[in-house]
């Protein structure tokens, strides 16, 4: 199964079912992602996903994402931070968003 | 609790967008049983709700889990949540 369709489908699903608030995009690193995926990694990532959102027109929101939801550890939120993502993202994300 | 994420809550407010604590709990995912699901940690949940706002935070969720965790605050999610897959509550 191509990894990008399944990704496509779920924020295509969710982000027009009215009932739900606001999708996040679990890209956890534990679980298939090269040992190298960086912050700058997410943020590149992250763009290409608002511009898939873009391109599609079945998905009416397009500013509702939230990022980067960074948890314990490797990285910090600063690590995020430090890339440009708020700047990079800010039209698309509705919200923050931090773990622990 | 909350002194780490005091920078990105100033980063947030600057660009106008809320901070929310999107995953957390008094121990990992849904939980664990004799300490999630005790009254001290309803307790400490207020508490920690009440520092986070002072924080700078607009929200937070507690991580709930599937069928297959043993505790959930209020509801079981049905049909399609299982291990491996989890619901916000």
């Amino acid at each position: 199964m191509n990894p990008t369709f399944t990704l496509r489908k779920s924020i295509n699903d969710c982000l027009n079912d009215s009932t739900i608030h606001s999708c996040c995009l679990p890209l956890y690193s534990h679980a298939h992602r090269p040992l190298t995926y960086s912050p700058s990694d997410y943020n590149n990532e992250f763009g290409a996903v608002v511009q898939a959102i873009a391109q599609n027109s079945n998905i009416k929101t397009r500013n509702n994402l939230i990022g980067p939801s960074v948890a314990s550890g490797p990285w910090s939120p600063e690590d995020v931070w430090n890339t440009g993502f708020i700047e990079n993202h800010a039209s698309s994300l509705s919200a923050l968003a931090v773990e622990q | 609790m909350t002194q780490s994420y005091l920078n990105s809550a100033s980063l947030a407010q600057q660009a106008g967008k809320p901070l929310l604590m999107f995953e957390t709990n008094t121990a990992s995912c849904g939980g664990f049983p004799g300490v999630s699901d005790s009254f001290g940690a309803a307790l400490w949940a207020i508490d920690y709700g009440f520092q986070m706002a002072y924080s700078g935070f607009s929200g937070a969720l507690l991580h709930v889990g599937g069928r297959s965790a043993f505790y959930n605050v209020s509801f079981k999610p049905s049909g399609s949540c299982d291990r491996g897959s989890h619901k916000h509550d």
